[in-house]
C-alpha cells in the first residue's frame, strides 16, 4: 500500500514540475513576443527561467539561501550576514494545484501557490537554509504550520499590527534583532558593522535605480508588465548585477518614444510571475499603469534606512523602523497613509483612475476596498475593484469590464 | 544642495567667529540667539542669557529702573535678540550655536568608534523637554528674587554659573581658569562644585546622546516661544510621508511629532533646531521643508537620500 502513496506520489510530483516548467516557459514566451520587448530585459527574465530549475540557481549562486516571504524582513541583514535572500512568492497555479487538497478552497492564492512549491521535492523553496515568514496577515501567520516540516528550518517573526505605538515598535526592533541571532547562528559568525553598511549601501542604490524605472514608468517609457517581471527578479539575482542592469535599461528607456494608454493606478493584492494576467488585460484594455502600491512592484524595496546611530544595533534600529513604519501593508491595524499616499500619487502623477485589485482570499485587501472606493469616488476619481485568482478563464470577463472603465476614463476627462 | 557638508560648513566658520572673532576686533553683541559663551577670552559675540539674567538683576526689577537708562539697555537688548530671533529661528541652534557644534563633534567621535546611542522611552523623552522651561524660569527668577526677596547676591548669573559652557568652552583658547573652584565662600564652593559636576555629567551626556545639553537649553526653550513669528518655516506635506521614521531617527533630539502629524503642514516644534537633518534624510519629494519666507532654503527628495548614501554617509 505504502508503495504505491509513494509511486502516486512521485508521479504527482513530476506532472508538478513538468506543469510548472509549462506554465513558466509559455510566459516566459509571451513576453518575449510582446512589441514593447526590449534584448535589455532578457537579464531579468533569464533570472525567472531559473525558478522551475533549482540546480542551476544553485550553480549560479553559491550562498546559502534565505527565503522570504512578504516585504518586512530586512534584506539587508540577510544579505550583510552572507545568504542570499529570495523571495518565495509567486502566482504559480502549477504549484498551488498541488495543495489544492489540503487548503481551504477560498485560501489566499499566493499561499497556496507558496505552501505548493514546497510541496515538490526540488525546489527553490525546499532548498532554502532557514524560511523567514513575517506573520503579516492570517494566512501568512498559518503557513508555518503547513509546511509540516517540508523547509529544513523555519523562523516566525511575530509582526506587531499596532504601529503607532513604542511598544509595537519596540517589540518589532527586538525580533530583528532575533533574526540577527538566527542568522548569525546559522552564518556561525557574527554580523560586522561594515558588513551591514556596505549592505545598506547596495540596497539603497538598488532601490534609487528601482525609483528611477517607476519614474519612467510614470513617464509611459515602461509598462507595469515589465516593471513587475523586473520586481520580482530583484531577489533572484545579486542586487549588485540587478541595479547596474536596471540602470543600463534606464538608459535605453529614455531614447524609446512613450507607450500610449490612458493613465490608471494599480491598488491592492500582489502580483507576481509567472501569472502577470491582471497588468497585461490593463494594457490590453488600452490602459496604462503610471503608479502603483503593491508590495510586489514599488513597496519592493523599503528605502534607504537612515539614520543618526551608526553602531550595529542603531543600524538594526534603523532597518527595523524602516520595513515596519514604512509598510503599508493593509494587515497593519494602523494605516492612516496608505490611503493619503495613494490620493497624493494620483494628483502627482496625473492619474484619473484607479483599478482595486483583489486576490480571491486576500482577505485584508478586500476588506479595504470598500472604505478606499468610497474615499476615491468622493474625491473626484474614478474607481474600478477587480477580483480575481490564478486562473485564465476569467481573462475575457475582465478584459470588458476593464474596456469599459477605460471608456468611462475617456468620457470623464 | 549637500546639506550636511553645507551644514558642516557653517558650523565651522560660527564656531571659529564667535570663538574667537573679538581677538580679531569683532563684536557681535550682546544679544546672540545662541549659547557663544561670554567666559570664552577674545569670544566674538556674547550669549543673550547672560544679559538677560544681568539685566533684571541690574534693573531690580523696580519700574523706575525700567524707565532709567538701564532699562532702555535691557529693552534694546531684548529687541535685538526678538530681531535675530525671528529673522533665523531655531538655524542659530542647528546651525550657527558653538556649543551645539562642539555636541555634534562629539557624536562624530562616538560614531566612528562604533558606540551605541544612548536611548530611553518616549516617556521620558517627553517629561525632559520640559527641564528646560524650568531652567528658564530660574533665571529669570532668582535674579528678582536677589533684587527683592533678600537673596545673596553671590547667586547672580545662575545659569551661566552652572552652564557647562562656561568650563568647557574657553578650554577652546587654552584658558582653564574656570575649572577651578571658587571658595570665595560656601555660596561660590557649591555653585562651581554644581558647575564642574554638571559640566562633568553633560560631556558624558554628550558623548553618549546626540545634542544631550540641547534637551535642556533655556535657549532653545525662548527661541521656541518666539519661533511662531520667525520668517523660517518647517513645513510638511502629509500626504507624500509614508511614515517612514527616517525623520525622527534622524533627528538628534529624536522629535516625534513630525513623523505623526498627519494634518497640520506646520511641523516645526517648540524642540526643533532646524539642522535640518530629517529633511535631508526624508526620501519622498517635497514631504518636508525648509522655507525663509517665502524662498525654500531645503527640501526632502529622493535623490538626496539616495545620495547621502552613496557619499558614504555610513562609511
Amino acid at each position: 500500500m505504502n508503495n504505491v502513496v509513494t509511486r502516486r506520489e512521485e508521479l504527482q510530483q513530476l506532472r508538478a514540475r513538468a506543469d510548472m516548467a509549462t506554465e513558466y516557459a509559455a510566459e516566459m514566451a509571451a513576453l518575449r513576443s510582446r512589441k514593447d520587448y526590449l534584448a535589455e530585459y532578457d537579464y531579468f527574465l533569464d533570472l525567472l527561467g531559473l525558478l522551475p530549475h533549482p540546480e542551476r540557481f544553485r550553480e549560479r549562486f553559491k550562498k546559502p539561501l534565505v527565503g522570504l516571504t512578504c516585504v518586512q524582513a530586512p534584506l539587508e541583514l540577510v544579505d550583510a550576514l552572507g545568504f542570499h535572500p529570495y523571495r518565495l512568492c509567486a502566482h504559480a497555479s502549477s504549484r498551488q494545484r498541488l495543495v489544492s487538497s489540503q487548503l481551504p478552497s477560498l485560501a489566499c492564492p499566493l499561499l497556496k501557490s507558496i505552501r505548493g512549491s514546497f510541496h515538490l521535492d526540488e525546489s527553490l523553496e525546499r532548498l532554502c537554509d532557514l524560511t523567514v515568514i513575517p506573520g503579516s496577515c492570517d494566512w501568512m501567520a498559518k503557513l508555518p504550520e503547513t509546511l509540516e516540516g517540508r523547509a529544513p528550518g523555519v523562523h516566525v517573526m511575530e509582526l506587531p499590527r499596532i504601529r503607532e505605538s513604542e511598544r509595537g515598535q519596540r517589540r518589532w526592533l527586538e525580533e530583528v534583532r532575533e533574526l540577527k541571532r538566527v542568522l548569525e547562528k546559522r552564518a556561525g559568525r557574527s554580523l560586522s558593522r561594515q558588513a551591514l553598511l556596505r549592505s545598506l549601501e547596495t540596497h539603497a542604490r538598488a532601490w534609487r535605480a528601482w525609483h528611477l524605472l517607476l519614474d519612467a514608468r510614470s513617464q509611459s517609457l515602461i509598462s507595469a508588465t515589465w516593471t513587475t517581471v523586473i520586481s520580482h527578479a530583484f531577489l533572484m539575482g545579486d542586487t549588485e548585477g540587478w541595479t547596474d542592469r536596471v540602470n543600463r535599461l534606464l538608459r535605453v528607456l529614455r531614447e524609446q518614444p512613450p507607450l500610449s494608454g490612458t493613465r490608471v493606478f494599480l491598488a491592492g493584492s500582489p502580483i507576481f510571475f509567472p501569472n502577470l494576467k491582471v497588468p497585461q488585460l490593463i494594457e490590453e484594455a488600452g490602459m496604462h499603469i503610471a503608479g502603483d502600491e503593491l508590495c510586489s512592484s514599488e513597496r519592493i524595496l523599503a528605502g534607504p534606512a537612515l539614520g543618526r546611530d551608526r553602531s550595529v544595533d542603531g543600524l538594526l534600529r534603523s532597518l527595523a523602523e524602516q520595513y515596519h513604519l514604512g509598510c503599508s501593508c493593509p494587515s497593519f491595524t494602523d494605516t492612516p497613509r496608505r490611503l493619503a499616499n495613494l490620493l497624493e500619487t494620483l494628483h502627482q502623477r496625473r492619474i484619473s483612475g484607479v483599478i482595486y485589485h483583489v486576490l480571491k482570499g486576500c482577505h485584508p485587501y478586500d476588506m479595504d476596498s470598500y472604505r478606499y472606493e468610497k474615499i476615491i469616488k468622493e474625491r473626484g476619481f474614478s474607481f474600478i475593484r477587480i477580483e480575481t485568482d490564478l486562473s485564465r478563464e476569467d481573462g475575457k470577463n475582465l478584459l470588458v469590464r476593464l474596456e469599459a472603465f477605460r471608456d468611462l476614463l475617456h468620457e470623464r476627462s | 544642495m549637500n546639506l550636511t557638508r553645507s551644514r558642516l560648513l557653517v558650523q565651522s566658520l560660527s564656531f571659529g567667529i564667535l570663538t574667537y572673532g573679538g581677538r580679531f576686533g569683532l563684536n557681535l553683541g550682546h544679544a546672540l540667539p545662541c549659547l557663544s559663551c561670554p567666559y570664552v577670552n577674545g569670544c566674538g559675540g556674547h550669549c543673550f542669557l547672560m544679559a538677560l539674567q544681568g539685566s533684571f538683576w541690574g534693573v531690580q526689577a523696580s519700574l523706575s529702573a525700567l524707565a532709567g537708562p538701564r532699562g532702555l539697555e535691557t529693552l534694546r537688548m531684548l529687541a535685538l535678540f526678538i530681531l535675530l530671533a525671528l529673522q533665523l529661528s531655531k538655524l542659530w541652534c542647528g546651525w550657527i550655536c558653538p556649543f551645539g557644534t562642539l555636541q555634534d563633534a562629539l557624536t562624530w567621535v562616538r560614531s566612528r568608534l562604533g558606540i551605541p546611542e544612548a536611548r530611553w522611552s518616549w516617556a521620558t523623552s517627553d517629561r525632559l523637554r520640559w527641564v528646560k522651561y524650568i531652567f528658564l524660569l530660574l533665571l529669570l527668577a532668582i535674579p528678582l528674587m536677589i533684587a527683592n526677596l533678600g537673596l545673596h547676591g553671590d547667586y547672580g548669573l545662575p545659569f551661566c554659573q552652572i552652564c557647562p559652557a562656561k568650563p568647557l568652552m574657553p578650554l577652546f583658547t587654552g584658558d582653564t581658569a574656570h575649572l577651578a573652584i571658587d571658595t570665595t565662600n560656601a555660596i561660590t564652593t557649591a555653585m562651581t562644585v554644581l558647575s564642574l559636576l554638571l559640566a562633568g555629567g553633560f560631556l558624558a551626556g554628550m558623548f553618549f546622546r546626540e545634542r544631550f545639553f540641547c534637551i535642556f537649553c533655556p535657549m532653545l526653550a525662548l527661541l521656541g516661544l518666539v519661533q511662531r513669528f520667525g520668517l523660517v518655516r518647517f513645513t510638511k506635506n502629509v500626504n507624500a510621508c509614508v511614515g517612514c521614521g527616517s525623520c525622527a531617527r534622524s533627528c538628534p533630539l529624536e522629535i516625534r511629532t513630525v513623523r505623526a502629524e498627519l494634518v497640520k503642514r506646520d511641523v516645526m516644534s517648540p524642540e526643533c533646531m532646524a539642522c535640518m537633518t530629517c529633511a535631508d534624510s526624508c526620501a519622498h519629494d517635497g514631504s518636508l521643508s525648509f522655507h525663509w519666507l517665502k524662498w525654500r532654503i531645503f527640501a526632502s527628495s529622493a535623490v538626496g537620500a539616495a545620495r547621502r548614501f552613496r557619499k558614504g554617509l555610513f562609511s
